[in-house]
């Protein structure tokens, strides 16, 4: 790993272990049975993160001569390789993310075989039979298993879809 | 022994009481191995139930269910790095890096094994030691020991899963950090809240382990499958040999003790007992660098230790009434429903229950043993399923998962969130596995930190002053030398040869 990105990293830690000081402030107060108030905990391990950044960072100055195709061997010593994100990877963050919302929006049973179909297309999947069909067999047995068999609950969604749900989920059982 | 025999003739012999036993073996396999339906949950569903069984077949059923749910989340932390609950997280650790090399029946041969060495021994021990181990646990193990005694495996935790001991440092710092997110465990004062409600009660663990293991793991092999560097787990069905567990005997027997000790201690139980586990194979390795990689060690330490615990988790329930834990807790609620109360005198009025309940462990480990040499045979073959359509299951079922516990989307979110941050982290060379040590030994730790110093008038010299305690933390000061010294032995070693 390079010094530069390293030592973007140590000053990354500082700038967050800053930020998680400078709110403990809002609970540094003795409290009635322990004088130390609720922060004390949080401050030892600001304390503790701010020494391992410091470390992180003397490594890169300490570092001698690399060999030739063989790993430093102190605090930081491996090459890594960080290959750029691929724009499928970042979809593949953010379609969670919208399930989520959906999920919260027209409930589990309505957003989920949406999600399994996207999902299971963006992992590479092209052919439309292997889509349509692992997505049905695969949401059939979910609705089976949860809804059925071990009554989890799950997310209802809102307004209308609600209601909706609360129907479909009666049929079932 | 003849007590053994003859709680183990009443378990045997009445139909009922078979079918029960063979039951809460299946269910709590099958719940503790899929995420989102953990013991905890059958446990808490069939306790109205029990009113109408027998107080012998209920007790003996949460034993069962007990044992075998614990086993059963290590297949799933094995296979897919899911872990089926959080005493089964640091089973992943090393358990999936071996299925990635083709090791997958081997782990789960090592955990099958190893859970029901650990299950079976502290059924032994349990049988022969409930009162006089007790009394010494309680009694020895105040807040200040157990502060000290999580002092000691945070300084372990450093070493765990980063090449890079800053690293390992700044991972445990931001899963202690994270830790400390909701009310804090002395006046419920709100910490890093920011006024959001969810927040008060802290960063569901659940999520956070299903998030930084399973999601950011189904976001990598995307990345993989996109730069066309995915690679297919190979498949063996090879159980591990005989000598390959003699090589490990003292890892099994250390795991036991660790387990066992651990599982005294009310409050503290199965979960401590895996990660301190785990933590002890690391320090007492010769090649610690391989734990995180799938060394096998790293299996077999958190699964013989959690299943000890089981056992030893009795102790305390039943000769003083104090429960260990979750599960141990609705325990003494079959014991409220069919009007009896646990404490020393159980052993006195109702020894029938006490040993239909001490055998049913014993011969649910064995059990586990059969079943589970015959699963890692076939279950396995689930990895010949395609990643592709793999990782769609992953992530529905981690978000059940997630969300059956709370029923809080919020949870789904986090979840997604650790994951992204994960996926990150790993990829920079983090430890996950020591941020999830370092919020669970932090959570613990912090409430026991507060208890110690108001013993210890708020004297941090005074933890010097119990022998324990100073024992346990002059050992955790020695492993931060000793980790560092290692560190800088071998730079000034490459640079000697390098100037030569």
């Amino acid at each position: 790993m390079s010094r530069r990105r390293t030592l973007i990293e140590a000053a990354g830690w500082l700038f967050f272990v800053g930020v998680a000081l400078y709110f403990s402030f809002d609970f540094n107060e003795p409290l009635p049975g322990f004088k130390f108030g609720a922060a004390h905990w949080p401050h030892v391990i600001i304390a503790f993160m701010t020494v391992a950044a410091g470390v992180l960072i003397a490594a890169q100055f300490l570092k001698g001569r690399r060999i030739e195709g063989q790993a430093d061997q102190f605090f930081d010593e491996i090459e890594e390789d960080i290959e750029k994100l691929k724009p499928r990877t970042v979809a593949m963050f953010i379609l969670p993310l919208l399930w989520v919302f959906g999920m919260h929006k027209i409930g589990f049973l309505i957003a989920t075989p949406i999600f399994i179909f996207i999902c299971t297309w963006l992992m590479g999947v092209r052919s439309w039979r292997t889509l349509l069909g692992f997505t049905s067999c695969f949401y059939v047995s979910l609705v089976l298993i949860f809804y059925k068999w071990v009554f989890t609950p799950l997310p209802m969604g809102a307004g209308w879809f609600h209601s909706l749900n609360g129907e479909i989920i009666g049929l079932v059982q | 022994m003849q007590e053994f025999l003859h709680g183990t003739e009443l378990l045997f012999t009445s139909p009922i009481g078979v079918s029960i036993f063979v039951g809460g073996l299946l269910g709590g396999l099958v719940f503790g191995a899929i995420p989102g339906l953990n013991v905890l949950t059958l446990a808490a569903v069939l306790l109205p139930f029990t009113a109408w069984f027998p107080a012998e077949h209920a007790i003996m059923l949460y034993g069962v269910i007990y044992v075998s749910g614990i086993y059963g989340g290590a297949i799933t932390a094995i296979l897919f790095n899911i872990p089926g609950s959080v005493e089964n997280a640091p089973t992943a650790f090393d358990g999936y890096p071996m299925t990635k090399k083709g090791e997958a029946s081997k782990a789960i041969g090592y955990a099958v094994t190893c859970s029901a060495i650990g299950g079976t021994l502290s059924a032994i021990l349990m049988m022969f030691a409930t009162e006089p181990l007790a009394d010494f646990a309680v009694s020895t193990f105040g807040p200040i020991e157990i502060t000290a005694l999580i002092f000691f495996g945070l300084t372990v935790v450093a070493g765990v899963g980063s090449r890079s001991l800053a690293k390992g440092w700044l991972s445990l710092g931001l899963g202690l950090l994270i830790g400390c997110i909701g009310n804090d465990p002395v006046d419920a004062t709100p910490r890093y809240t920011f006024g959001v409600l969810y927040l008060s009660g802290g960063v569901g663990f659940i999520p956070l382990i299903l998030g930084l293991f399973a999601v950011s793991e189904v976001f990598i092999q995307s990345q993989r499958m996109a730069t066309g560097t995915h690679r297919k787990p190979k498949i063996s069905v090879n159980f591990p040999t005989v000598s390959e567990f003699w090589a490990l005997r003292w890892a099994v027997v250390r795991s036991t003790v660790i387990g066992w000790f651990s599982g005294i201690l009310p409050g503290v139980g199965a979960t401590l007992a895996a990660f301190l586990s785990y933590n002890e194979a690391v320090r007492w390795s010769k090649t610690p660098e391989r734990f995180g990689n799938g060394e096998p060690e790293g299996v077999v330490a958190p699964e013989t230790a959690n299943n000890a615990a089981t056992g030893a988790a009795m102790i305390p329930l039943l000769a003083l009434g104090l429960p260990g834990g979750a599960l141990t807790a609705m325990m003494i609620g079959v014991f409220n429903v069919h009007d009896m109360d646990v404490g020393p005198l159980i052993m006195v009025e109702a020894p029938d229950l006490v040993w239909i309940l001490f055998s049913s462990m014993f011969w649910a480990s064995l059990a586990i043993l059969l079943l589970g040499m015959v699963e890692s045979k076939t279950i396995v073959h689930l990895l010949r399923v395609p990643f592709t359509l793999l990782a769609p299951g992953i992530l529905v079922f981690s978000t059940i998962g997630a969300y059956a516990l709370r029923s809080n989307i919020f949870d789904i979110l986090s979840m997604f969130l650790a994951g992204i941050a994960g996926y990150f982290l790993r990829k920079s060379d983090y430890s996950v596995a020591a941020i999830v040590m370092g919020v669970i030994l932090g959570k613990i730790g912090e409430n026991s930190l507060a208890q110690a110093l108001t013993m210890l008038d708020f004297n941090y010299l005074g933890f010097f002053q119990e022998p324990v305690s100073a024992v346990l933390v002059v050992a955790g000061l020695l492993t931060i030398v000793w980790n560092l010294t290692r560190r800088l032995r071998k730079y000034f070693g490459v640079n000697k040869r390098v100037t030569s």
